[in-house]
């Protein structure tokens, strides 16, 4: 299929390398502005650190990352591009877990610490060998499918390789559940898409209004967020939080005045922007203390407010940062069902990724996957001309745009001289036996700064400096097989020293049984973890609203009468704030072409009815969601894991730091900022509309696409 | 409750999408040209700003099949394709250049590619015909195979069946499209309990041009 040779051309408007996120909107945009375009990418994926993989693949991936960087030989090549070393420096702190039920006392276990002692000095080749038929010889008649086969070898590698440096899989010992285990996974490797760095959309926020006004969005589709907990360190549980008015009006966690003061609160938030008095003074202080002593909130609500609805990943929001979160959020509400955010099928960023490239290329774009880079040509007048690729093929542009990775070693180390603050997000990518959130399947979760103690039993104790974010997804999201669920848990961090697992593990504790782990939720009751269906649905539970907090199932007497016709007036003030808001939505709002131009899974119902109307069916339908049940949550287990660690460190002094004597970058390469750890792509839209806008001035960012189907002879 | 049928009459109608494949310069523009407009152009520019190319054909009295034809945007030519290209496709054919033998070695490459980035709704790979194109410039062979060895192959990778065709000529492009419908449409009956049980699965996906109505009407 590759094939550089035919290239006619090897002169472009752009070359952009790297098929993150943020590049492929720049591509998208050029293309479609007429441009001549590139797109490289090194990796045989799209997405770069937005990648999505089956099981196999994120193996794969886990190993590559895990090599340890060495920088000795940079300093000789400072024009060489050196990609993969790079990347592998980006990351840290990578570790896999393959976990073990203790109590099952059936399951096979052997010891493989000592045939590593007996191989000592023996080549790793024949370590692994050894360590293969040791662990062939103990199960041989277990199962004889190539997957089983492959799940040895993959864990003889895990055990021979503990001593070496990155990947410590703790494999002194492994058991025939655990292989049969990691068989499963191998079978079902394509059932899964790992995201390294899975994130949300706001229905109604910029990126999703990019979509739809370019036509773009035609290429995906979407499953709503279900709900957003967020976990209370006072009582230790993880609540569900009211996020829509019709929680609020159900809420069982709330009393009536504290349902009024949210109410207000939210109330404003819609229309902050010409409530400027309000809030003016409190403009660069922390949101929490705004809504503190501005509106009294209570713990509770405060949590609803700031973690729950306006929280985009920023611990040190401002109110300015605040509000502004707090109305895209209630502006997404109710446009696609009563959930703010959306989550794209197969893999976040890694779809949109590919949705921006399919018409980059519609539009010109030419596509290279899997092609090496060597090197970088800068003139003496310190303009960028060409990139040299591993054919030794010249691509010259009159712009490059990239991110770091694709840079040449000296073009690194002046990112590297300017860069004074060090930002790190830590992630673990979690397979679960069953939903942590009962019936709820699709399901994000907050851990505020502060709320845990990263080592319990240790002196002095630790806190989360940063929130913990979690996002479980499921089958529905094409993220795992049916009797999966998969837990995305990441958190900033300042420091390049603690693990990803020393950070991110009290999370995890709160939400799933790692077996081994006493601090963990304890284990359901039978050591059969497969086909324990939750049936022990009492009816108590089931009258419980949704409300009902996962782990502390605590059923509260429902809603008295007078609440209920208090409540009235509630949904009242609710349905005017509705008015407010909507009626400046119509105002902005972007046309939603009519037709869908890809098969779609089902005819559309007709999509008449604005949305207030559909708003209002909203309120109609809450009195009858009050009565779905909660089955009571039987705790998942944790069955598979991955930590890693990744660098998001980027320059925010506009000098090199006692490092003039380093040439700057050319003016012609834009390096793009990597990806953070926030929960929306609006940053990087952003970024990628301020470069568009920077190479193309005044052209038209993403205009719409003309729809195919009204091309009759346009082909 | 009603029938959602905008029709009074059993008119029924269907949307497929079709994968057109190959390496560069074996004629899948041409092809598509041939057969949705039923022109050929030698030096055509390669197209801008066309995901697909639509054909509407009144397959019987009461059926209408609406074929989107996906060109892989001849520029994506050089790597793995996106699976956004992939999605939801229910058939493809597959193109080599007679007149270079190189082309056809790529055609297995491609064929993994689809099979690992599409399947039917219940797993099987989609039904696939691979086009010998440019029968106008062949020497002697269907590029260096015979028509037993083509059906080997065929049988080796997975093709339904194999055509020798040419956009210039006009030569088998409406036999082989015709052939590879009525596979969709034979699939689409094997598979329509699995059909319905697809379609409930996906009944709460969101997209982003049609907002979601609560069920209930006013």
């Amino acid at each position: 299929m590759a094939d550089t040779d035919s290239l006619d051309t090897t002169v472009f408007d752009a070359i952009i390398l790297g098929t993150g996120f943020t590049q492929t909107i720049v591509a998208a945009a050029l293309a479609r502005a007429g441009k001549t375009v590139l797109h490289l990418d090194e990796n045989d994926y799209y997405g770069g650190e937005s990648g999505a993989f089956g099981f196999r693949d994120l193996l794969t991936w886990a190993d590559k990352v895990a090599l340890n960087a060495d920088d000795s030989s940079s300093k000789d090549h400072p024009d060489k591009i050196e990609f993969d070393r790079l990347v592998a420096k980006a990351y840290s702190h990578v570790e896999i877990q393959l976990y073990r039920d203790n109590t099952n006392t059936k399951d096979k276990v052997i010891d493989l610490a000592s045939v590593l002692d007996s191989q000592k000095n023996k080549s790793t080749e024949e370590q692994i060998k050894a360590m293969e038929d040791h662990i062939t010889a103990a199960y041989s008649s277990a199962d004889s499918t190539k997957e089983f086969k492959e799940a040895i070898s993959t864990l003889a590698l895990w055990a021979t390789n503990q001593q070496s440096a990155t990947i410590t899989a703790n494999f002194k010992s492994v058991s025939l559940a655990q292989i049969q285990s990691l068989t499963e996974f191998i079978k079902n490797t394509r059932k899964y898409n790992f995201d390294l760095s899975p994130k949300l959309l706001y229905s109604r926020g910029p990126l999703t209004n990019l979509l739809i006004s370019s036509g773009i969005g035609k290429y995906l589709e979407f499953k709503l967020l279900e709900r957003t907990a967020v976990y209370e360190a006072l009582t230790d549980k993880v609540e569900m939080m009211p996020t829509s008015k019709e929680d609020v009006f159900v809420s069982k966690a709330l009393s009536l005045k504290e349902k009024r003061l949210l109410m207000k609160f939210l109330q404003f938030a819609v229309d902050y922007e010409n409530q400027k008095e309000v809030w003016r003074d409190y403009r660069d202080a922390p949101f929490t203390q705004f809504v503190q002593s501005v509106y009294g909130l209570t713990n509770k609500v405060l949590t609803a407010v700031v973690y729950a609805i306006g929280f985009d990943g920023n611990d040190e929001a401002t109110t300015t940062d605040g509000l502004k979160s707090v109305k895209v959020y209630l502006q997404s509400l109710g446009r696609y069902g009563n959930s703010a955010y959306l989550c794209p099928l197969y893999g976040v960023g890694s779809e949109l990724a590919q949705a921006f490239c399919r018409v980059s290329a519609v539009y010109g774009g030419i596509y290279m996957l899997q092609h090496g880079l060597d090197k970088h040509n800068v003139d003496e007048a310190n303009k960028w001309r060409s990139v040299v690729d591993h054919t030794g093929q010249t691509l010259q542009a009159s712009q490059l745009i990239c991110t770091r990775e694709y840079l040449s070693n000296n073009m690194d180390a002046y990112i590297e001289a300017r860069t004074l603050n060090r930002s790190y997000v830590s992630h673990c990518i979690l397979v679960t036996d069953r939903s942590a959130f009962g019936d709820t399947t699709l399901c994000k979760t907050l851990f505020p700064m502060g709320s845990l103690v990263l080592n319990p039993g240790e002196t002095p104790v630790r806190k989360n400096e940063h929130t913990i974010s979690v996002l479980q997804m499921c089958s529905g999201t094409m993220s795992c097989p049916n009797d999966r669920f998969v837990l995305y848990i990441w958190a900033e961090s300042d420091t390049p020293n603690d693990t990803a697992k020393e950070e991110l593990t009290a999370a995890i504790r709160k939400l799933v049984h790692i077996p081994g782990d006493a601090l963990s939720l304890k284990a359901p009751t039978s050591s059969n973890s497969t086909s324990q269906a939750p049936t022990s649905t009492n009816t108590k539970a089931a009258a419980a609203t949704t409300a009902g907090a996962p782990g502390g199932m605590e059923d509260q007497p429902r809603m008295s009468l007078d609440q209920e016709l208090d409540m009235e007036q509630v949904r009242q003030e609710i349905l005017q704030a509705e008015k407010k808001l909507f009626e400046e939505n119509e105002a902005n709002s972007t046309p939603v072409p009519s037709r869908p131009s890809t098969p779609g899974p089902s005819s559309p119902t007709s999509s008449s009815g604005s949305t207030n109307k559909s708003l209002s069916k909203m309120f109609q339908k809450s009195k009858s969601s009050v009565s779905s049940s909660t089955s009571a949550t039987v705790v998942p287990r944790a069955l598979f894991s991955l930590f890693y660690k990744r660098t998001t460190s980027w320059p925010r002094v506009p000098y090199p730091n006692g490092s003039e004597k380093l040439t700057p970058l050319p003016d012609n390469l834009t390096v793009l900022k990597p990806m953070t750890h926030s929960l929306d792509f609006e940053a990087a839209t952003e970024e990628a509309r301020a470069v568009f806008e920077r190479l193309c001035p005044g052209a038209e960012f993403l205009p719409p696409t003309p729809d195919p189907e009204d091309h009759s002879s346009g082909y | 409750m009603y029938e959602d049928s905008p029709y009074p009459t059993d008119i029924r109608e269907y949307l497929y999408k079709i994968l057109v494949i190959g390496d560069l310069g074996t004629g899948k523009t041409s092809i598509i040209k041939r057969y949705v407009h039923n022109i050929f152009s030698l030096n055509y520019k390669s197209t801008i700003g066309v995901d697909f190319a639509l054909k509407v054909i009144q397959w019987s009295p009461d059926t209408v099949v609406r074929m989107q034809l996906w060109d892989i945007a001849g520029q994506e030519k050089f790597s793995g394709l996106t699976r956004v290209y992939y999605k939801e496709a229910v058939a493809a054919l597959i193109v080599y250049d007679v007149s270079r033998p190189k082309t056809l070695e790529s055609v297995p490459m491609w064929k993994t590619d689809l099979d690992s980035k599409v399947t039917l709704p219940g797993g099987d790979p989609i039904p696939v015909v691979l086009l010998a194109n440019k029968t106008d410039l062949q020497d002697e062979t269907s590029g260096g195979l015979n028509p037993e060895e083509m059906d080997t192959f065929c049988e080796e990778n997975g093709f339904l069946k194999w055509f020798g065709t040419s956009a210039k000529d006009n030569s088998n492009i409406e036999d082989a499209t015709r052939f590879l419908l009525e596979e969709i449409m034979n699939k689409e009956a094997e598979h329509a309990n699995q059909h319905a049980a697809n379609e409930a699965a996906m009944a709460d996906r969101v997209r982003l041009d049609q907002p979601r109505q609560k069920e209930g009407c006013c």
